[in-house]
């Protein structure tokens, strides 16, 4: 997927719609992409599983609704603690699976569309998804009232207070 | 016509003769007393002609006048009212059929008492009237007729108009132009019989009747007959309708009238039966085999000589008759009778058979023994299995087996199990099978193992299936982990109970093993769950399924790891030539991770200082140069040589690659610059900046943070983040954190491949 060609960067939109935070993806199609679309087998429940790394991802963020009609995710993300997070993993139920979780921090960064920024992610595979942090259930060592987290609109992993409030989206194991 | 006109002369003549004044013979008898003059006489007129039927007077003169008349009758047909005192007498002709002369007498009595007489002759001419012809259709009594019918025609109320006339012949005619019909009975009685012609269209059939009476007078009578061919009678009747058995041999017979047509069988429903079409008034066949009451219906049709076609149904109902099942049971185990105590006694039912079906169920019954027995399994498979009870005293036991056919049908057999006594009883019981998951501790429950003579100690064995360790494998109840598996395996673990006297007994269990989902990309490292502040233990549900509640690092005390490595890592250290060596090796060149497939570089550590002379030295470091690699656009520039790494060319990653290729590093030359996620799959997210975030036991080979005041380490990939251009992808090892770095400045690098 690299592209050779020369130009800068393709800007393929930005703009900065409003003083708040809401911005159009930006990608580079001179950087390679790292989450091709055809990684992953888009199930019709608003479930995606990566053909790559055998792990099953909801398709929408936590608090997010899965719109079969549209093919993408309504409401907006949950901003919830690292402890809720955890729990709330156990009551999720889409498709009908009951193991959902937190992904870790290794997870996590398999979903990270380094090509992209605003979100870091493959909007066909995770529509109307959030730029900002995301939870992963990994405890950052030596400071252990953090856990780590991504955000998304630059795809880099960082640590966060475990009383803050990030968005989460929840992983299986495909089996 | 001719008759009429003669009829109407004689009227005439009739007439004329009444008219008359007397004439005729008269005959005078004169008695004493009477003058010349007055000689006493009667006339009694002229003789007449009269037709029979018809009226006539006859009148008489006496002289002198004054008398009596009284008229007889002396000849000829008795006429009645005779005699008759009245001096003028009217009479009818009687009915003749010759001329008959009849004679009447007048007796004049004068009123001197003398008597004369006079005859007068009345002639009675016969007339005959003609017949009339009557003809009516008798049979059939309507109109038209069907072709082929018997038909037959009236002439009873034919008369004739002679009140002392009879018909003396009948003729029956057909009249020409039409097809002749075929007579019955000839053609001259009161009924003309006849068959109906076969006919295509409605026909008429004119008939001419002829009458003659007694007297030769003859009258016609036309009556047609209507053949109407849509009135043809044919019917066939197919037979009741039957209920037979399956295999049975069933004839149907249709009778067709009129006869000596010809019948046409055929099937309407129901399974084919090879016998029908067919021909004949009869057709035989054997019914079908069959489970349920099943219908057959078929249809015959007849077509009647004259080619006239009825049909009918008939219904043969065919009834299943079940042969009933034989239950057979064999023995299997124990090969010889008696069973010993707590043998495994494995009857068999599968010889048994249905001659007209299948065995659709088993169900075994104890009927006798001295203790009810709990089977082993089922009691309604073809096989079953018991334990023979242990007891001290020869029993037998009777079980009964039943077997069911696919029609319902049940035979049963009884066998009899004998069971030898024992005084010395051990029996050994490895417990129900289970199945579990990998990594789960799983109890081998020999409990139920016994002996009548003292308590009995366990030993536990695998018998087949992958090694594990038993907790406790002399104990009767023992405990082990199930092993790692990667499709559903089964472990069969055997006990064997020894008693005091050292007598032994053994059984076996099965504990099947499922694999666990343990994701294929490699995990954090993390093996201590935590909550908001400090370690828990793992499966804590107020902070559930955290990272190290699941993945390899979970379960990696159970691991078969290929290789050696710490938490879920698994790392096999590779030699000069890139071939593997044991985990304990402390002379290794390069490091396979077999989780990932990915082979690593292994910097080399000296005391030198930078920049070191050797070329894979962890100390040395690399401004960001990789066409190779996600640019962005911006291959990067190249740090001076002899700066940072000891290469003369230059101290960009493009070179290092380069030469680290030319040498043929541990045995490849295919090395390249990781991307961030295989960069980041080394990374243990256990571990803290005291050690960085490397397996040290495997590795070991972090250089000193405070060199460059950071472990960056370069990845392939230019980030997106600040214009995907300028900066590219790094972790740092210190503590597994991700960011992008200038290209030009200088970061480590850890080479990677793929075989």
């Amino acid at each position: 997927m690299k592209n050779s060609c020369t130009k800068n960067l393709l800007l393929m939109a930005s703009a900065l719609l409003s003083l708040n935070v809401s911005a159009v993806q930006t990608c580079f199609s001179e950087l390679t992409t790292t989450t091709d679309t055809a990684n992953f087998t888009l199930l019709s429940n608003g479930l995606a599983q990566d053909k790559v790394t055998g792990l099953m991802w909801s398709r929408c963020a936590f608090g997010q609704t899965w719109d079969s009609a549209n093919t993408t995710c309504t409401g907006t993300p949950s901003q919830i603690t690292w402890q809720d997070a955890l729990q709330a993993s156990v009551l999720a139920s889409d498709g009908g699976y009951t193991d959902w979780r937190v992904p870790n921090v290794k997870e996590i960064a398999t979903i990270v569309e380094k090509s992209c920024v605003e979100p870091a992610l493959n909007e066909a595979v995770f529509p109307a998804s959030s730029s900002e942090n995301f939870w992963t259930s990994t405890t950052v060592m030596g400071t252990e009232t953090s856990a780590w987290s991504v955000a998304f609109y630059n795809g880099k992993n960082n640590t966060k207070e475990k009383l803050l409030d990030l968005n989460v989206r929840f992983v299986r194991f495909a089996q | 016509m001719k008759k009429l006109v003669h009829f109407k002369i004689i009227m005439i003549l009739l007439l004329s003769l009444t008219g008359c004044g007397g004439g005729g013979d008269s005959t005078t008898t004169s008695t004493d007393g009477g003058g010349t003059n007055t000689t006493p006489s009667v006339n009694a007129g002229v003789d007449q002609s009269v037709n029979e039927q018809l009226g006539a007077t006859v009148n008489a003169i006496g002289f002198p006048a004054g008398g009596t008349y009284s008229w007889t009758q002396t000849a000829g047909p008795v006429l009645a009212g005779f005699p008759a005192a009245e001096q003028s007498v009217s009479i009818t002709a009687p009915a003749v059929k010759t001329e008959q002369k009849i004679t009447l007498r007048i007796e004049y009595t004068t009123t001197d008492g003398k008597i004369v007489t006079d005859d007068v002759d009345v002639t009675v001419a016969p007339i005959n009237h003609d017949p009339v012809a009557i003809a009516s259709l008798k049979t059939p009594t309507t109109n038209p007729v069907a072709p082929d019918s018997t038909v037959v025609l009236d002439a009873s109320a034919s008369f004739d108009q002679d009140a002392d006339g009879t018909i003396a012949s009948y003729s029956w005619e057909q009249d020409e132009g039409s097809p002749v019909v075929s007579q019955l009975n000839g053609s001259s009685s009161v009924e003309f019989h006849f068959v109906a012609p076969i006919v295509s269209a409605t026909t008429a059939f004119p008939f001419k009747l002829t009458v003659i009476d007694d007297e030769g007078g003859e009258s016609e009578y036309d009556i047609t007959v209507h053949v109407d061919p849509s009135l043809s009678v044919v019917s066939v009747d197919g037979g009741a309708d039957m209920v037979v058995n399956e295999e049975q041999t069933v004839v149907l017979t249709a009778t067709g009238d009129p006869v000596g047509g010809t019948f046409k069988w055929s099937q309407l429903t129901g399974d084919e039966i090879s016998a029908l079409p067919a021909t004949g008034a009869s057709v035989e066949f054997v019914t079908p085999t069959t489970k349920i009451a099943t219908n057959y219906e078929f249809r015959v049709e007849y077509q009647s000589p004259t080619g006239f076609v009825d049909y009918d149904q008939v219904r043969v109902t065919v009834n299943p008759v079940n042969k009933k099942p034989v239950a057979i049971v064999r023995v299997l185990t124990p090969a010889l009778l008696p069973a010993q105590p707590a043998e495994l006694v494995t009857l068999d039912a599968s010889a048994s058979t249905d001659d007209d079906g299948s065995i659709v169920g088993y169900k075994w019954t104890q009927i006798s023994g001295a203790v009810a027995i709990t089977p082993e399994g089922g009691d309604d498979s073809a096989e079953f299995k018991f334990r023979a009870p242990v007891q001290e005293n020869p029993e037998s036991y009777v079980y009964r087996l039943t077997v069911t056919d696919d029609e319902g049908g049940q035979g049963t057999y009884d066998i009899e199990i004998d069971v030898d006594g024992t005084s010395d009883i051990i029996v050994a019981d490895a417990g129900v099978n289970q199945i579990v998951d990998e990594f789960s501790t799983v109890t081998l429950d020999g409990q139920g193992s016994f002996s009548s003579i003292s308590v009995v100690t366990c030993s536990w064995r695998l018998v087949s299936g992958p090694t594990v360790s038993f907790a406790d494998p002399d104990n009767c109840t023992s405990t082990f982990v199930a092993p790692n598996v990667d499709i559903n395996t089964d472990l069969i673990f055997e006990v064997k109970v020894t008693n005091i006297q050292n007598d032994t007994a053994t059984d076996t269990t099965t504990v099947t093993v499922k694999p666990i989902p343990l994701g294929n990309i490699a995990d954090s490292g993390q093996e201590l769950c935590y909550n908001q502040t400090g370690v828990i233990n793992c499966g804590d549900s107020s902070y559930p399924r955290q990272d190290a509640d699941s993945g390899r690092d979970s379960v990696e005390q159970y691991l078969d790891k290929t290789g050696t490595g710490e938490s879920g890592f698994d790392f096999t250290k590779l030699d000069t030539n890139g071939d593997e060596l044991p985990n304990d090796s402390t002379d290794y060149f390069c490091v396979r991770d077999n989780v990932t497939g990915l082979i690593w570089e292994r910097k080399t550590t000296s005391t030198n200082g930078v920049p070191n002379t050797s070329l894979r030295d962890n100390k040395n470091s690399y401004s960001w140069v990789y066409s190779e690699g996600s640019t962005g656009g911006e291959t990067g520039t190249a740090a001076d040589p002899l700066t940072i790494c000891p290469s003369a060319t230059d101290c960009g990653l493009e070179n290092y690659v380069l030469e680290v290729n030319e040498t043929v590093y541990c045995g490849a030359n295919n090395w390249r610059v990781p991307t961030i996620l295989e960069m980041q799959s080394l990374v243990d997210y256990s571990k803290d900046n005291t050690t960085g975030v490397l397996d040290t036991s495997v590795f070991g080979d972090l250089p000193n943070e405070a060199l460059l005041d950071h472990l960056y380490f370069w990845t392939s990939e230019t980030s997106a983040d600040g214009g995907g251009k300028a900066t590219a992808w790094v972790i740092n090892f210190a503590n597994g954190n991700d960011n992008s770095l200038p290209k030009i400045q200088n970061a480590y690098v850890r080479l990677v491949r793929k075989p």
